[in-house]
């Protein structure tokens, strides 16, 4: 245990106190709360709208799940790259964090692309956000969560840029941490739509 | 917190675990499992591939009280949204 201490305004804290209380680490997961509020609302309303309605097996049978479940996969693959680009962080690996972001960021922009076909599909049969309740929230839900993920990938994508060994490692592994932290909510996000949006109306 | 970063055989077993709980998913769906089942199928292979990410990425099980007050705070304000716009649900019904 230290014993040195941090001086705060007129307060002495311990150093290992002041330390433990990462104000970035806080200041993303209030973020992601209320990231939480949204989406958990948002699909909230999608439940007990289907309930309403009876389920949503009649519309939910022409959802392309096939292509959703590559990119489950696809972003679980992109979960793991992360994870290694923290882990080549922490032992100070400049090629490997690059390397690892780099294919996070492509596994990242596979997903869209994949995405992007996928609503390219659902136009062409003529299912928009206007044919009716669940292609409106499907569409939101989707979108809202491809936006959250094209965020991701912007973040990830400025953190390759800036891995290089002019940049501090303690730095690095920090910000890395905290943008993970984001990515890997992205992917839990992603777990309950592809449940709900996807398979559920599908099982009925 | 454990800082301790994941190896490459704990990121590549992670990742087969999901993968694994993904097809369990998948297959509910794609052999017509009764409704019932399937659902269940569904929701279990779902809300264990979130354990597994908020346990093994995240790393919750290591956080301090505040980060589990953040995480589960908006979780109690989503389900009190649900309660109480379920009368409305109902009545029009």
């Amino acid at each position: 245990m230290t014993s040195t201490t941090v001086e705060v305004g007129i307060t002495h804290l311990p150093e290992e106190t002041a330390s433990s209380f990462e104000i970035g680490k806080v200041g993303m997961w209030v973020f992601l709360a209320g990231e939480t509020t949204v989406f958990g609302g948002l699909l909230c309303v999608f439940v007990l709208l289907g309930l309403h309605h009876g389920g949503w097996g009649a519309e939910g049978a022409h959802v392309n799940w096939r292509l959703a479940a590559i990119n489950t996969l696809i972003l679980f693959a992109s979960s793991m790259t992360a994870a290694l680009a923290q882990t080549a962080a922490h032992a100070k690996d400049w090629p490997g964090i690059r390397r690892f972001l780099a294919l996070t960021v492509l596994l990242g922009c596979l997903f869209l692309a994949v995405k992007t076909f996928e609503y390219a599909g659902d136009f062409a049969e003529g299912f928009t956000p206007l044919t009716g309740l669940f292609w409106s929230f499907y569409y939101a839900t989707t979108g809202l969560h491809v936006l959250h993920l094209s965020a991701g990938v912007v973040v990830l994508f400025a953190l390759f840029l800036l891995a290089t060994p002019k940049k501090s490692a303690e730095w690095l592994e920090r910000k890395l941490k905290y943008a993970c932290l984001y990515w890997y909510f992205v992917e839990l996000v992603w777990i309950f739509v592809f449940a709900l949006v996807y398979l559920t109306p599908c099982a009925a | 917190m454990d800082e301790a970063a994941l190896s490459v055989s704990d990121s590549l077993k992670t990742f087969g675990l999901l993968a694994c709980l993904l097809i369990v998913g998948v297959l509910a769906v794609a052999l017509r499992l009764p409704e019932q089942a399937a659902l269940v199928v569904i929701f279990a292979a779902a809300l264990s591939e979130a354990y597994i990410v908020g346990r093994r990425y995240m790393r919750l099980r290591s956080e301090e009280v505040l980060i589990y007050v953040l995480a589960l705070l908006p979780l109690a304000v989503v389900i009190a949204f649900a309660f109480v716009i379920v009368p409305d649900i109902v009545q029009h019904k």
